[in-house]
């Protein structure tokens, strides 16, 4: 009980310093980092937790990125909700390349990572800017999409690798109807 | 083992957690759209907004120090001195890099304030930056109790323009920069009083275009771009940026000219807003 606790608790508060840390930008010698940390991290806990899990920490992480960043930021609408809503898609694509056979190798938190930031960015485009997505495809592909897809790509294996090794330490055995 | 038996149960809980959770985010959405949450959102980013700026100030810190890291390595073979600096030196160099900056920029601030007396500036800190880079943007810790307001001119420390205020909160604001494809603003070329519009291009791989400038008007490499001050939103005769290229365009009979702003917004950590002149 205790174990489990503390497993929620060291997850709450790393969804909490995804969100903040997403929010800077840190330069090393004009390279700039970015990444959708929050994103990448309700990815790896709906691979290892299950989809059930996975909605409660999207609708989480949704709202802890609009209240961070003003939601105006993505289209002047200032909407609560709408990054909820998002990344509830996005734990629902992973939830399908959720598959214990492959569990112990990364080529499915891989290509869920890519499958499921393709579809959040573009979502997100659709959204915040459709008229740039519909006028310049290519530019918005190119410059918007994927370099996301390959940074959250990138970050995937970690971020699957920790969160699976947490949840066999820490977490209380998922009941089979979860997953 | 999952039995075919607990399945559909499993599923169907799943899928009322999914509508559950829809349904609560489509409210959400609702109620924010009646502006009927503004004040639950201004009481929990006023919560969260101490926490980004410790994380915007750690950024820093952690940003100067492999900056360090990688210029000592480059010196490192060079120079064998330097394999004894510790750890602790660096995480003091980066600290003093980071009060070096800040008192670069305090100095441009006030140089700037010589130069300009007649504005009127509330000094600002750089919180964060757009997370998704579909707009060029970024936020500030000075909101509508500061008297910002929206579409005051946001000013680099040396007094160049770097954005205008888009929206504003009560403890912070978010600054829509020159350079997103939705900005627009009145300027004039310095040296010839020709007037046009600059526009932004950073999500087409540009940086600024000026546009509506007609044929004949004389625009040469170089120019300084400024703005006109007409319609009143923020004073006339801030500087914006310098002309790279000039092409015609024989088919509207306008041209138009590439603009180079003169202010890396990446780099910023402390901003101006102009609240008025005197």
């Amino acid at each position: 009980m205790v174990r489990s606790s503390f497993f929620y608790l060291i997850l709450a508060a790393s969804l909490l310093g995804a969100g903040l840390l997403q929010t800077q930008e840190i330069s090393v010698n004009q390279l700039v980092l970015k990444a959708d940390l929050v994103l990448v991290l309700v990815i790896a806990l709906t691979l290892v937790r299950g989809l059930r899990e996975g909605l409660l920490w999207a609708f989480g992480g949704g709202l802890l990125l609009d209240f961070l960043q003003p939601a105006v930021m993505l289209g002047g609408s200032g909407l609560l909700g709408v990054s909820s809503l998002l990344l509830i898609a996005v734990a629902l694509a992973a939830s399908l390349g959720q598959n214990n056979i492959f569990e112990a190798n990364l080529i499915m938190p891989l290509a869920t990572t890519a499958f499921a930031t393709l579809l959040y960015r573009l979502l997100l485009l659709a959204f915040v800017n459709l008229s740039f997505l519909i006028s310049n495809p290519t530019a918005a592909l190119l410059r918007q999409v994927l370099p996301s897809v390959v940074i959250n790509t990138l970050l995937a294996p970690l971020f699957y690798s920790l969160i699976g090794w947490l949840s066999r330490r820490l977490a209380p055995q998922l009941p089979s109807e979860w997953q | 083992m999952r039995t075919s038996g607990e399945r559909p149960l499993g599923f169907g809980r799943t899928v009322v957690l999914l509508l559950l959770l829809v349904g609560v985010s489509l409210l959400l959405i609702l109620l924010s759209s009646g502006r009927k949450l503004d004040s639950l959102q201004a009481t929990v980013s006023g919560v969260l907004a101490p926490l980004q700026r410790s994380v915007s100030d750690a950024g820093s810190n952690v940003s100067g120090f492999f900056g360090a890291l990688i210029d000592a390595q480059k010196i490192k073979s060079e120079n064998a001195e330097l394999k004894q600096v510790n750890e602790g030196l660096m995480a003091e160099q980066a600290q003093n890099q980071r009060y070096a900056r800040e008192n670069e920029e305090l100095r441009r601030m006030l140089a700037f304030k010589q130069l300009r007396p007649d504005l009127l500036n509330l000094p600002a800190q750089v919180l964060g930056h757009d997370t998704v880079g579909i707009k060029q943007a970024i936020t500030i810790d000075r909101g509508e109790a500061d008297g910002v307001k929206v579409g005051m001119a946001i000013l680099s420390p040396s007094g160049f323009m770097i954005g205008q205020v888009q929206a504003v909160e009560p403890h912070r604001a978010v600054i829509l920069l020159l350079t997103d494809t939705s900005s627009k603003v009145g300027v004039l070329v310095q040296r010839t009083n020709v007037d046009g519009v600059l526009e932004g291009r950073a999500q087409q791989g540009g940086t600024l275009l000026l546009t509506h400038v007609r044929q004949g008007d004389y625009v040469g490499k170089g120019d300084l771009i400024i703005t006109s001050g007409t319609g009143g939103t923020f004073p006339k005769g801030l500087l914006l940026g310098q002309v790279i290229i000039v092409r015609q365009l024989d088919i509207n009979m306008e041209q138009e000219a590439m603009i180079n702003p003169l202010v890396d917004t990446n780099t910023l950590n402390s901003v101006l807003v102009n609240i008025g002149t005197q």
